[in-house]
C-alpha cells in the first residue's frame, strides 16, 4: 500500500509539469488582451503598451513561461493582473468556501442518495422504484440556476425559514476569518449562534448543488445493489437466518459501495472545481466564480495558477478514492 | 493632468497649514477642479503610500488589503474579496456631523435576479442599478421604494465611414438616414423600463451645459419616411440596398446599455425597415469588442459613455479630440474645422464663451452624423421602506452620511 501511494505521488510531478504547459498555452491562445480589460474604454495604444510591459506580456512566450515556472518552484504563483492581489492568498481565501459548499452538497447527495438507491433497488420494478427513477431524472435534468432561484423564492421569500444568500448574517455576526471555513471560524470564535447560522446558510446552496450528485449517487447505488442482491453469498446470508438489516449493511451495501465510492470521489472532485452557477445565485465567494471571472477578463495569472491548484487537488482526491478501495474491499488490500 | 513628466499641469503642491493644500498650475485649466474631485485623484496619505510600497506597481499592496488612511464619513473595517466590504462610522469625520448609520456592508451580487431576491428576503436594504425588468417588482410595491437616478450617460450608435472600403456610410445622407431610422422612445419603453430619455445630443439634459451646447443643434427625430427618402436620394433602393455590418458586445451590461443583444435586434429591425441590409456581429466586451471598436473596425457599433464630471470636454473632447492631427479611429470623423473648434472650446475659460464654443463642436458633429446618439438611460436604486434620505446623483457619487434607517 505504501509503495502504491508513493508511486502515485511521484506520478504527480510529470502530470503537473504537463498541466502547467498545457494551461499556459491555452491562456495565451485565448483571443483578447488583459491590458485592454484593465484599461477598459479608456485604453490608448500607449497605455496598452505600458500595461503590457509592466505585466511582462511584452516578453517572448518562452521567457514568460520560464518566469512563471521559476516563481512556481519558489511557491510564488504570481499576482492577479486585475486586482494585483497575490493568487495564492486569493485561492486560500476562496477555496474553503468552495470546500464547505461541496461538502454540504455531497452530504445531501450521500445521506439521501445511498439510502434511496438501496430502497429502490430492493423494490425493483415496483411503482416506488419507477417513482425514484423519475425523481432522479428530474434531479439530473433541472438546471441548477433555475433550481437555486426557486429554492430561494420558496424558502427565503415566500416562507422565510432559511437565509437566501451569503455565508453568514453579517449584520448580526462579526466573525474573524481564521481558517476561512465559516463553520469552523464560528466555533473558533466560540459563537454557537453564529455556528448555527453558518450551517443554515449552507442548506439552500447545498441542496441546489447537491441535486445532480444525489441523483447520480442514487442511480449508481441502485444498479450496484441490484447486482449484489443476486449474489450467492447474499442468498446464503438470508438462508442462515441473519437479520435483513445486517445482510443489507454487512454484505450488500459494503460490496455495492465500490462503484459508488468512485462516483462520490469524482463528483466531489468536480464540485471542488467550483460551482459557478451556484456561487453566482447564492453570492458564495468560491473559486468557481473567481476562475470564470479570470477567464473572461484574461487574467492569465489567476487562470494558470488557479486551474493548476484545482487540478492538483483533483488528482489527490482520486488518490484518496483509490486508497479507500483497499479499506472497503479486503481483496484489494491483500493483493 | 498631462502625465507625470515636465508637461504635468501641476507645477507644485504645498500643505500650507493643517487644513489647507495649495496647488499651483502651470496654466489655467477650466476642468482641474472637476478632475481632483474624482476618486482616482484623491489626496492620499503619504504614510499609506509608503507602507503599501505604492511606487512599485508589481509589488505594491495598495488596494489589496485593509489600510486606514482616509478622512471620509466611514472607515473600512473589513474586506473579504468576493464576499463583503464592511465600513463603520468615522466618529472623527470633519463634516457637519458623523454618519447616522453605524455600519455599511457592501455585498457583490453578479446576478440581477439574485440581487433582487436578496432585497425581497431582507438580506440587503438596498441595491443599485436595478435591472429595468425588475423595476416593476419594487415600484409602487408596499415595503419598497424605487429612486430614479437621472442619467448622466448616453448610448450611441458609432458610425464609421471608413471601416469597410466603399462603405455606404461615406455619404452624409446615408448616415443621416441611420439616425432618422431609429425609434428612440421605443427603445426606452422596451429596454429601459421606461426610465430614460431620447438622446438629442451627446450631452445629457442633466448637464449644466446642456442648454448652451444644444442650442440650434440639428436633431434627428424618428422618421422612417425621411430615412427612405435620404437613401433614395443617395441612389439606394430595394434592388441596391446599402450594406453595413453592425456589432454589439457580449458578456456586459452597462447603465446605458442594459440589454445589448436585445437593443441590437431592435435597431437592426429598424434599419432594415427603411432599407438597410445589415450583417450582424458580436464580440466579447473587454477583450475583443472595445479594441475593435476603438480601432474603427466596425461600420456600426453600440457604445456609450457615463460622464466623469460636468464639462463638455469630458464628452466631446474625449471622443472626438484629435491626436497628432488625426481624428479618433473609432469614428474616423475627419471634418474640416472640427479639430480647431475642439481646441478652441477646450481652451475657453469664460463660461459663456465655453458654452458657445462647445455648441459649435456639437453642431458640426451632429450635422455630419459622426455617430447617432440614442438614449440617456436612467438607473434605479431599489430600497426597502426603512431607508430614509437617500439622495441620488447623476454621476453615481452619493453620500451615505445623511442616510438613516427607520423602524429600528
Amino acid at each position: 500500500m505504501t509503495k502504491f501511494i508513493l508511486r502515485r505521488l511521484l506520478l504527480l510531478i510529470p502530470i503537473l509539469l504537463g498541466l502547467t504547459l498545457l494551461i499556459f498555452v491555452f491562456t495565451r491562445l485565448l483571443p483578447g488582451d488583459p491590458a485592454q480589460t484593465i484599461l477598459g474604454e479608456r485604453a490608448t495604444p500607449e497605455n496598452m503598451a505600458l500595461v503590457r510591459a509592466s505585466l511582462g506580456l511584452d516578453l517572448p512566450l518562452s521567457e514568460q513561461y520560464l518566469r512563471y515556472m521559476g516563481g512556481l518552484l519558489q511557491g510564488d504563483l504570481g499576482r492577479s493582473f486585475i486586482t494585483n492581489r497575490d493568487v495564492v492568498n486569493d485561492f486560500l481565501q476562496r477555496f474553503p468556501a468552495t470546500i464547505e459548499l461541496s461538502l454540504a452538497a455531497m452530504f445531501f447527495a450521500v445521506t439521501l442518495g445511498i439510502p434511496l438507491g438501496m430502497f429502490t433497488a430492493k423494490r425493483r420494478g415496483a411503482w416506488l422504484d419507477q417513482l425514484g427513477t423519475v425523481v432522479s431524472l428530474i434531479g439530473i435534468s433541472i438546471p441548477i440556476f433555475f433550481l437555486g432561484l426557486m429554492l430561494k423564492w420558496l424558502f427565503a421569500i415566500q416562507f422565510p425559514i432559511l437565509p437566501d444568500s451569503g455565508r453568514i448574517d453579517l449584520i448580526d455576526f462579526i466573525i474573524p476569518r481564521v481558517t476561512n471555513f465559516m463553520v469552523v471560524d464560528t466555533l473558533i470564535a466560540g459563537d454557537f449562534e453564529a455556528f448555527v447560522d453558518a450551517l443554515r446558510h449552507l442548506i439552500l446552496p447545498g441542496l441546489a448543488l447537491g441535486t445532480i450528485p444525489l441523483a447520480i449517487v442514487m442511480r449508481i447505488t441502485r444498479a450496484s445493489v441490484i447486482d449484489v442482491l443476486n449474489e450467492d453469498y447474499v442468498r446464503t446470508a438470508h438462508a442462515k437466518g441473519l437479520p435483513s438489516g445486517m445482510v443489507d449493511g454487512r454484505h450488500v451495501l459494503r460490496n455495492a459501495l465500490l462503484p459508488v465510492v468512485t462516483v462520490i470521489g469524482l463528483q466531489t472532485g468536480l464540485l471542488l472545481g467550483g460551482a459557478i452557477l451556484t456561487e453566482t445565485i447564492f453570492a458564495w465567494g468560491g473559486v468557481g466564480r473567481w476562475i470564470y471571472d479570470a477567464v473572461t477578463s484574461r487574467d492569465y495569472q489567476v487562470i494558470q495558477s488557479g486551474v493548476l491548484m484545482l487540478a492538483l487537488i483533483f488528482v489527490i482526491i482520486n488518490l484518496i478514492v483509490d486508497v479507500s478501495y483497499a479499506f472497503i474491499n479486503p481483496r484489494i488490500r491483500h493483493s | 493632468m498631462d502625465g507625470f513628466g515636465p508637461e504635468n499641469l501641476i507645477s507644485s503642491v504645498e500643505a500650507t497649514d493643517e487644513n489647507t493644500v495649495t496647488i499651483t498650475l502651470r496654466e489655467p485649466s477650466p476642468t482641474f477642479l472637476f478632475g481632483i474631485a474624482l476618486t482616482p485623484f484623491s489626496i492620499v496619505s503619504p504614510a499609506v503610500l509608503e507602507s503599501t510600497n505604492a511606487d512599485d506597481p508589481t509589488a505594491s499592496t495598495l488596494g489589496t488589503e485593509v489600510v486606514q488612511g482616509g478622512t471620509g464619513a466611514f472607515v473600512l473595517e473589513d474586506y473579504v474579496p468576493a464576499e463583503s466590504a464592511t465600513l463603520s462610522r468615522n466618529e472623527d469625520y470633519h463634516g457637519e456631523h458623523p454618519a447616522y448609520l453605524d455600519r455599511l456592508i457592501i455585498l457583490p451580487y453578479a446576478d440581477p435576479a439574485a440581487r433582487l431576491q436578496a432585497l425581497q428576503a431582507g438580506t440587503i436594504q438596498g441595491l443599485d442599478l436595478i435591472a429595468p425588468a425588475d423595476r416593476a417588482a419594487v415600484d409602487g410595491v408596499e415595503g419598497y421604494q424605487l429612486i430614479n437616478r437621472e442619467s448622466y450617460n448616453t448610448l450611441y450608435l458609432g458610425v464609421n465611414p471608413t471601416a469597410t472600403e466603399g462603405s455606404p456610410l461615406a455619404e452624409q445622407a446615408v448616415r443621416q438616414a441611420v439616425s432618422h431610422a431609429i425609434d428612440r422612445e421605443g427603445l426606452i419603453a422596451a429596454f429601459y423600463g421606461g426610465g430614460g430619455s431620447p438622446a438629442d445630443i451627446f450631452l445629457p439634459p442633466t448637464s449644466g451645459w446642456f442648454d448652451s451646447v444644444s442650442e440650434g443643434v440639428e436633431v434627428y427625430d424618428y422618421d422612417p419616411d425621411a430615412a427612405r427618402t435620404l437613401l433614395a436620394d443617395a441612389g439606394y433602393g430595394p434592388e441596391n440596398p446599402p450594406v453595413v455590418n453592425f456589432w454589439y458586445p457580449t458578456e456586459v451590461t452597462r447603465p446605458y446599455m442594459p440589454d445589448p443583444a436585445g437593443l441590437h435586434q431592435a435597431v437592426t429591425t429598424m434599419l432594415e425597415e427603411v432599407g438597410f441590409q445589415v450583417t450582424p456581429g458580436s464580440a466579447i466586451w473587454g477583450t475583443e469588442y472595445i479594441p475593435a471598436a476603438q480601432n474603427g473596425e466596425y461600420d456600426l457599433h453600440f457604445l456609450g459613455w457615463t460622464g466623469d464630471f460636468d464639462d463638455p470636454s469630458n464628452w466631446y473632447g474625449v471622443h472626438f479630440g484629435y491626436s497628432q492631427g488625426e481624428p479618433a479611429a473609432q469614428f474616423a470623423c475627419d471634418i474640416e474645422g472640427l479639430e480647431a473648434a475642439i481646441d478652441e472650446a477646450d481652451a475657453a475659460l469664460d463660461e459663456t464663451e465655453r458654452g458657445a464654443a462647445w455648441n459649435e463642436v456639437a453642431s458640426i458633429i451632429q450635422s455630419e452624423v459622426c455617430f447617432a446618439t440614442l438614449v440617456h438611460g436612467d438607473t434605479g436604486i431599489a430600497l426597502t421602506d426603512q431607508v430614509q434620505n437617500y439622495v441620488a446623483n447623476p454621476t453615481g457619487s452619493e453620500s451615505f452620511v445623511d442616510i438613516w434607517l427607520s423602524g429600528e
